[in-house]
């Protein structure tokens, strides 16, 4: 993996859109002794003789420099929200409400050009929302052509939502001749939509869609393929990008949940900096259009994307990464009142039962509601959303040239992947507490705070060195086989007595939820084991 | 892009080409111009018209599925060169635009094959050689359009531009020049023959002319085909370099010259330079450290007598001699009076 690059704005000399961000050539000087080397005769005011080709620049180098050259000269968006800091940074507040304004010591991004691209290295679906002219288009554009497609065929090949659209107009039609001629349904050709088979789709207003046709786009989103009259056409792997102009899923039509649920990272439109209207106005004067200036080097084939996902899937995370990652997924599907059997007790089975959640949760008693991160949301996340978590960590981590995920990693991805996922009770008693009235407002921060807060109570239990559950975890991960009958005993009494200390007035919260289940799972599993030894 | 009324109106193949992308172009030329303020539309046009139109028409003759490719690169090129003022009104190396505008349709088969790498290097060369005191543009250009014809391919063609670059002139590119020249006597005999201007020779008295010009730098090729002037008694000069910066020349003062490295060695006080001198011309280089110390050459004799090998001479204007130093087959020579080295060699 290569390091990381220092970042870039300055380009060198002539065709700057075409110039990706490079080191500066040294001058050459004559050294004594040395014959002259005729091949000075063609070095010279023109560089870069030979075609821009892929002269096998590691795949994640190529797409930082496709983020540096949308953020130089595609998109206007000079937001750093992704905060990396390498020692000290500076922060000023400004207000009464004390709003903070930090200068980070390291190499940050801008959410709504990264994260876009990193669903494009991932190939996953990416919900672009924010009002109307603020880039979400413009953006997906780029990712087509950055995908190997012509201008012209990305917006051709764009699906636009709009009120009147059919199955057909999404997905394609059978021949009208075939069908008047057909005796059976095979004899039926189809004309598939061209966008069925490209790498990179776009969805441009999805929620204007009718509810009919959504769900055909369910199809082809979750299971990759077409169906009309029984013929299929399997779709190619793809990186979606969908546009919305209002995020809770409203517009013309209400988005089905299936199909919202599908999505595996939102990403906000941030808007214009009206500090940067000569760029704008530049633009208008001399008609330049970023997407014609594509440079070559920054587009990816297909062979290439597809190499560059294995190889952000290669990326490691550490163990302690994973236990943290482990510890905040643990707190919020728990619900005690929910049902009597334990594995029961979630929040899923209290929005199944039909009743008012609060009246549910209300019967909840003597936790913190304040301290407990699961009483401030709706539901918890499922497999699904964990494992885009664990994805777009690996590919941030990816993208920053790094082998291994850091902690910082998964809390810049987190809340743009549950987003949409992790509903708030806005009637949880922490929004009540001072200062906290923002994060109603504010998911990504109130799910950033979720994640910090989580790390802290991981930190204050001490979880890195005291984790019995993974100990024994680490444990059963060795294997039973071979095993000695009294070696299982002990095991078993380890667990019993674990759970029996546990029992003695602690309070159940999601994470000990979570071990206990757990415990549960390896008692299950070492008794199965006796049971088989005693048989045998 | 506007047109000036009086410009030409573009027409052909390329005002197809411009057509058929013309969102593209467009964009290209917006692009160039943001970051380069020298480029303007009447002057791009003028290029178009007058330097692209006959190398894309010239192209299309000798192929036309390669045309669209040829003017892509051509395009690029030429707006990288005019942001530069190297092409167009402002071109400040009339060699260069002269080179697109003469050269390139001429090579068209040799460009269509690789647009970029073609036509960019030899726009190079033509810079390296217009800037280069001394060197002949205008020989290298007429060499490598005879030669053309005569290479199996873009890098032959390259090649053989190296050749004819030290044979116009820039001699410090000798050595690998004459490497060149052996490896093209063996594949591509008429090539290297036709670099030389040698009617009718071949590969084994190439290997005789090409030992001969390797030995004695002050010999042409006929000499060395014919065996005449390769040693003499005479001593001669064979050439002078330099002069005061004020006329035009290197040197703020008066040059001192010594041998080192296998090389001249040439200082003024305030620079150095490396001199590489042959009977196709000679050259001053920057040199990149060091100070040139005057040595006085042992074979010096009083009242200008000079001696290198075999040959001698009286030189009244070396009466004085402010240093001097050979490497064998030249002598080099300069006076506290003049900014002029004087190069001495026993030539027929």
């Amino acid at each position: 993996m290569t390091k990381r690059l220092p970042e870039t704005n300055a380009m060198s000399n002539t065709r700057n859109y075409q110039r990706v961000s490079q080191a500066p050539t040294n001058p050459r000087t004559t050294q004594p002794g040395r014959a002259f080397d005729v091949a000075d005769l063609y070095r010279g005011p023109v560089s870069e003789l030979e075609p821009a080709q892929d002269t096998g620049l590691p795949l994640d180098e190529k797409l930082r420099q496709a983020y540096f050259w949308i953020i130089n000269h595609a998109i206007i968006s000079p937001h750093y929200d992704i905060e990396y800091h390498e020692g000290p940074s500076q922060s000023f507040t400004f207000g009464d409400l004390k709003s903070k304004v930090t200068l980070p010591s390291g190499q940050s991004y801008s959410s709504f050009v990264l994260m876009p691209l990193l669903n494009f290295a991932v190939r996953k679906r990416c919900l672009l929302v924010g009002g109307p002219g603020r880039g979400k288009t413009a953006s997906s554009i780029l990712m087509g052509i950055l995908g190997g497609y012509t201008v012209k065929e990305v917006k051709r090949a764009m699906q636009h939502g709009q009120p009147q659209m059919t199955i057909s107009d999404l997905l394609g039609n059978p021949l009208p001749a075939d069908l008047i001629a057909a005796q059976k349904m095979e004899d039926i050709r189809i004309s598939w939509r061209k966008w069925l088979g490209m790498r990179i789709k776009i969805i441009d207003e999805y929620n204007r869609i009718p509810t009919r046709t959504q769900s055909a786009l369910l199809t082809v989103m979750g299971d990759n393929y077409a169906e009309i009259l029984n013929h299929i056409f399997e779709c190619p792997e793809a990186a979606w990008f969908l546009t919305a102009n209002d995020d809770g899923g409203g517009g013309t039509y209400q988005v089905i949940e299936a199909l919202r649920d599908r999505i595996d990272i939102v990403v906000k439109a941030l808007p214009f900096n009206s500090r940067f209207l000569k760029e704008l106005l530049n633009r208008i004067e001399e008609g330049a259009k970023p997407e014609e200036m594509v440079p070559p080097q920054i587009i990816f084939t297909e062979a290439e994307i597809a190499r560059m996902s294995q190889e952000v899937l290669g990326v490691q995370i550490p163990d302690a990464v994973r236990r943290r990652v482990e510890f905040f997924a643990s707190q919020f599907e728990f619900c005690e009142p929910a049902a009597e059997q334990i594995e029961y007790k979630t929040k899923d089975t209290a929005k199944l039962s039909g009743l008012d959640f609060n009246q549910v949760t209300a019967n909840d008693t003597g936790k913190d509601r304040l301290k407990d991160l699961g009483a401030q949301t709706k539901n918890g996340f499922s497999v699904r959303a964990l494992m885009t978590v664990l994805t777009f960590s690996k590919a941030l981590a990816y993208f920053r040239g790094n082998p291994n995920v850091e902690l910082e990693d998964v809390r810049h991805v987190i809340p743009f992947v549950l987003h949409d996922k992790l509903q708030a009770d806005p009637n949880a008693p922490f929004f009540e507490a001072a200062g906290n009235g923002i994060y109603r407002v504010d998911r990504v921060g109130w799910i950033r705070k979720l994640f910090d807060l989580s790390c802290a109570e991981f930190d204050r239990l001490d979880l890195d060195r005291t984790d019995p559950v993974g100990q024994l975890g680490e444990e059963f991960a060795e294997g039973l086989d071979g095993l000695k009958e009294s070696e299982a005993r002990a095991r078993l009494v380890k667990i019993e007595r674990i759970l029996s200390e546990w029992s003695k007035g602690r309070k159940l919260y999601g994470n000990l939820y979570d071990d206990v289940l757990k415990l549960k799972y390896l008692h299950q599993r070492y008794t199965n084991y006796l049971r088989w030894l005693k048989y045998k | 892009m506007a047109h000036a009324g009086t410009q030409p109106r573009i027409g052909g193949v390329l005002a197809e080409l411009l057509r058929d992308g013309r969102d593209r172009y467009n964009a290209r030329f917006i692009e160039a111009r943001r970051y380069k303020s020298k480029i303007d539309a009447a002057g791009f046009s003028d290029v178009l018209t007058t330097t692209i139109a006959p190398i894309v028409e010239a192209v299309n003759k000798v192929d036309s599925s390669k045309t669209a490719g040829c003017f892509d690169a051509l395009y690029d090129l030429s707006l990288e060169l005019l942001g530069q003022e190297l092409l167009g009104p402002r071109a400040r190396c009339a060699e260069l635009e002269l080179g697109w505008q003469s050269l390139f349709p001429v090579l068209a088969p040799w460009i269509a094959a690789e647009p970029r790498k073609v036509a960019g290097s030899l726009s190079n060369a033509l810079y390296n050689l217009a800037q280069t005191p001394g060197a002949r543009a205008d020989a290298w250009m007429n060499s490598l359009a005879r030669m053309g014809k005569k290479v199996t391919d873009a890098d032959g063609l390259l090649r053989a531009g190296e050749v004819a670059a030290w044979l116009a002139g820039m001699a410090h590119f000798r050595n690998d020049a004459l490497k060149t020249l052996e490896q093209f006597s063996a594949a591509n005999a008429e090539l290297a023959c036709g670099l030389l201007e040698l009617p009718g020779a071949d590969s084994s008295s190439l290997t005789r002319v090409l030992g001969r010009m390797r030995e004695n730098p002050w010999i042409t090729p006929l000499q060395a085909r014919d065996g005449s002037g390769l040693s003499s008694s005479k001593l001669k000069i064979v050439k002078r370099i330099g002069a005061f910066k004020g006329f035009g020349g290197a040197f703020l003062a008066p040059p001192c010259v010594s041998h080192e490295h296998g090389q001249f060695v040439v200082g003024d006080g305030y620079d150095t330079w490396v001199l590489s001198a042959d009977v196709f011309g000679a050259t001053l280089l920057k040199y990149a450290a060091g100070k040139c110390i005057p040595r006085r050459h042992a074979t010096h004799g009083a009242g200008g007598n000079l001696r290198l090998n075999t040959g001698s001479g009286t030189f009244p204007e070396f009466k004085s001699v402010l240093s001097a130093a050979d490497d064998g087959q030249t002598l080099a020579v300069t006076v506290a009076t003049s900014h002029t080295i004087c190069l001495l060699a026993a030539a027929g």
